[in-house]
């Protein structure tokens, strides 16, 4: 079955024989004689139904989680320890490094972190490293990491390989396929696609480190709620009709920003000039995704452009149905991105009154 | 304002006039200009609601996570580290040592246990530890802590102290009150009341702590959902009739169990001849919970007395509407409770109906131990 009819019809039927899955908020269950106690920090039906349409979609175990960050965290109690070593990017989504510099290091953690666009920087990393992380296409600069070669950079090293594919999602992208030990996704942006939930998702064909990652999402109690698990379900139903229309117009309106006099860089590999360009046809065959971002002269005026805007929403997150802009500046620490980037998460609006808004919004002159 | 008006009228008002609660379940929200990107792992709305109530019900900072667990191991990422000790029981919360054990200690946490029952012990395990737990009532047994000499002990060895309120609640018990630096509950339990969420809370008086504890929850992505934080305010306006109603029950069942001749024991800390009755009666003037325990001659009658309920439930968890039993040997291995111990969470059934259920489940559990016995009577040679 294809994805987009694994996605329509689902897994798991309802036995009342409602097309609509049930929603089951049980945190307890009647015990089978003989058998052990169900407990919703370990046995949440709805979640499991979410567990088994994402598994199927990329043929692996599936493992949902409260959040992107949740599920990260749990990577990360499962893998690591004191004395233990973390690859981790400079450039990644920052919240990362917050985990890694606020807690991990705290508790005996070695957080070493390379360039991502440095392959030596990696290797080097990744040697004797518990774990390694990469993040593809990135947040918010949009490059593109070979997943493939990281995988055996990252297994000569002797650490496990995670890759976020958050900006991909399996219909993009399947890291598990190029050697990934674990793909990871904040199933909040596309996967859900509403802005409406909060949740997190790691595949693995690992069955072990599934398992292992399953006992810490107990112990911490960081399982999806029944009611966000149905509304991530309902969400993946249109995933297939959602993504492609944004990359398509993330598509177009990256090729109409690359000329606009204002915009000093465009950063979307589907660009035939962007430095990844080539890499992104051979990894992402279906489309370079639906966040792109772009360049004016400097941070006031893309804070303008952040106010200016009417139909675009001036908004953090993204991979909903709408489109949303954001100085990145302004939320991540000093330094990280440059002053005059705005990240822009491409939604389903009319293309032509997507550009109409933002070349109103955009500052006057080059 | 009254606990109990309190839970019914609520602290924040919903714009549009309605009387029950808005439900936004938006992740992002639009920047207000020269404002912050608000995003859903920071809190949502109906969840700074809730906590906003259940702060005003303790005179603290309440801080909701999506589960018990996720609040205990947001509190120890926030307060330990590599080389720091941490105070646990050897009989609380099995999930608490199983965290300590198998996560903590991989990390550089010393982990150090205390028997519930040794004070000198506590006292000694809290000499620069970082932080002490004490759970009273506790989970399974019933025993009860006193949580103002804990503080003492605790603070005098430097280390914060953490009371798991989830018998108590609120209603029944301040333990910030008492010198506690954190109360910490599984709200799953009374305060949803409802066996439909999973949702833990903390409160503090201490908001550095509290600043700490809400970073570590927003890095760790541990908040509490939009629909269970709905949910739990929901339960929260009944918690004043449900908590009272389950606490009359379960005394008066307690008295009933212990006059029973198959029950070997009764653990409820508002029984006269509870080791602690006296204490229970100063920390819990209004009562000792709707949680007790009690023993049957071995781990078998207790397996059979579990499975013959009709009216109570054969289920984990406690504090809902319903009432549960649950043989806890069967959850929690290695001896730390007695095999033959079942603990009975009392729900909002009627009494009578109850104790009958209950007298024909132990009644069935004691013709099985007789069918056996005899059975093992006629196999063995005459001696």
């Amino acid at each position: 079955m294809e994805p987009d009819s694994l996605l329509v019809r689902g897994l798991v039927d309802n036995p009342s024989g409602g097309l609509s899955p049930p929603l089951d908020r049980s945190t307890t269950f009647e015990r089978e004689p003989g058998g052990g106690s169900p407990y919703g920090r370990g046995h949440a039906p709805v979640a499991a139904e979410a567990e088994a349409l994402l598994g199927a979609l990329e043929e692996a175990e599936a493992t949902v989680f409260a959040s992107g960050m949740t599920a990260w965290t749990c990577i990360c109690l499962s893998l690591l320890g004191q004395g233990s070593a973390l690859a981790l990017a400079t450039s990644g989504y920052y919240s990362l490094e917050g985990f890694a510099s606020g807690i991990l290091e705290r508790f005996g953690v070695e957080v070493r972190r390379f360039d991502a666009r440095d392959r030596d920087s990696f290797r080097r990393a990744c040697d004797g490293a518990a774990l390694a992380i990469i993040e593809t296409p990135s947040n918010p600069l949009v490059t593109l990491t070979d997943i493939a070669g990281a995988a055996g950079d990252a297994h000569a090293g002797g650490a496990l390989l995670c890759c976020d594919s958050t900006f991909a999602t399996p219909l993009l992208q399947r890291p598990l396929d190029l050697g990934a030990d674990l793909a990871w996704q904040s199933a909040t942006k596309y996967l859900a696609g509403h802005s409406d939930v909060l949740a997190g998702v790691v595949t693995t064909r690992d069955a072990a480190l599934r398992e292992q990652l399953v006992w810490t999402r107990r112990t911490i109690g960081g399982v999806l709620a029944p009611d966000a698990a149905w509304l991530l379900l309902r969400g993946l139903r249109t995933l297939h009709v959602r993504l492609p229309r944004q990359v398509a117009t993330a598509s177009e309106l990256a090729r109409r920003l690359a000329t606009h006099p204002s915009v000093a860089a465009v950063h979307y590999p589907g660009l035939a000039e962007h430095p990844d360009h080539g890499l992104a046809l051979r990894q992402m065959p279906g489309g370079a995704g639906g966040v792109l971002a772009f360049e004016v002269a400097d941070r006031a005026s893309a804070r303008h452009c952040e106010e200016a805007v009417r139909l675009v929403r001036r908004a953090t997150s993204l991979g909903g149905v709408e489109t949303l802009i954001e100085c990145r500046a302004r939320v991540e620490p000093e330094g990280r991105v440059p002053d005059g980037l705005l990240r822009l998460s491409v939604g389903l609006e009319d293309v032509d009154d997507l550009w109409a808004d933002l070349t109103q919004a955009m500052p006057r002159g080059a | 304002m009254e606990p109990d008006s309190l839970l019914v009228r609520g602290l924040v008002d919903n714009p549009s006039g309605g009387l029950s609660p808005a439900l936004d379940r938006s992740t992002t929200f639009e920047r207000a200009p020269g404002g912050g990107s608000p995003y859903g792992r920071g809190n949502a709305p109906v969840t700074a609601e809730a906590e906003a109530l259940l702060s005003a019900l303790e005179d603290a900072e309440a801080t909701l996570f999506a589960s018990g667990m996720t609040a205990w191991t947001c509190l120890c990422l926030t307060v330990l580290g590599q080389g720091k000790a941490l105070v646990i029981p050897t009989s609380g919360y099995y999930e608490v040592e199983l965290l300590g054990s198998e996560v903590l200690g991989r990390f550089g946490v010393e982990v150090r246990r205390y028997d519930l029952r040794d004070a000198e012990g506590f006292r000694r395990a809290c000499e620069g530890a970082a932080l002490a737990i004490i759970e009273t009532p506790s989970n399974p047994t019933l025993t009860v802590t006193d949580i103002a000499a804990s503080a003492q002990a605790a603070h005098a060895g430097g280390a914060l102290l953490c009371c798991d309120n989830t018998f108590g609640t609120p209603l029944l018990q301040r333990p910030l009150d008492l010198g506690a630096d954190l109360a910490w509950q599984s709200a799953t339990k009374y305060l949803a009341g409802h066996s439909d969420v999973l949702a833990g809370l903390i409160t503090t008086r201490d908001s550095a702590l509290r600043e700490r504890l809400v970073w570590v929850r927003r890095t760790i992505g541990g908040v509490l959902a939009p629909d269970p934080a709905w949910l739990l305010l929901r339960g929260l306006r009944t918690l004043h009739v449900r908590l009272p109603r389950s606490v009359a029950t379960a005394s008066e069942l307690a008295r009933r169990l212990a006059a029973h001749p198959a029950v070997t024991a009764v653990h409820y800390p508002g029984l006269p001849d509870h080791p602690e009755y006296q204490l229970a009666q100063r920390q819990m003037p209004s009562g000792a919970g709707g949680v007790l325990a009690f023993e049957l001659a071995d781990g078998l009658a207790a397996g059979q007395c579990e499975e013959a309920v009709r009216l109570v439930r054969n289920a984990t968890s406690l504090g809902g509407v319903e009432s549960l039993i649950e043989r806890r040997a069967r959850i929690e291995p290695d001896g730390r409770v007695p095999e033959g111990l079942l603990r009975l969470a009392v729900g909002l059934e009627d009494v009578d109906d109850l104790w009958a259920d209950l007298a024909q489940a132990i009644e069935a559990s004691q013709a099985s131990a007789a069918a056996s016995s005899t059975t093992s009577a006629a196999s063995s040679p005459i001696s």
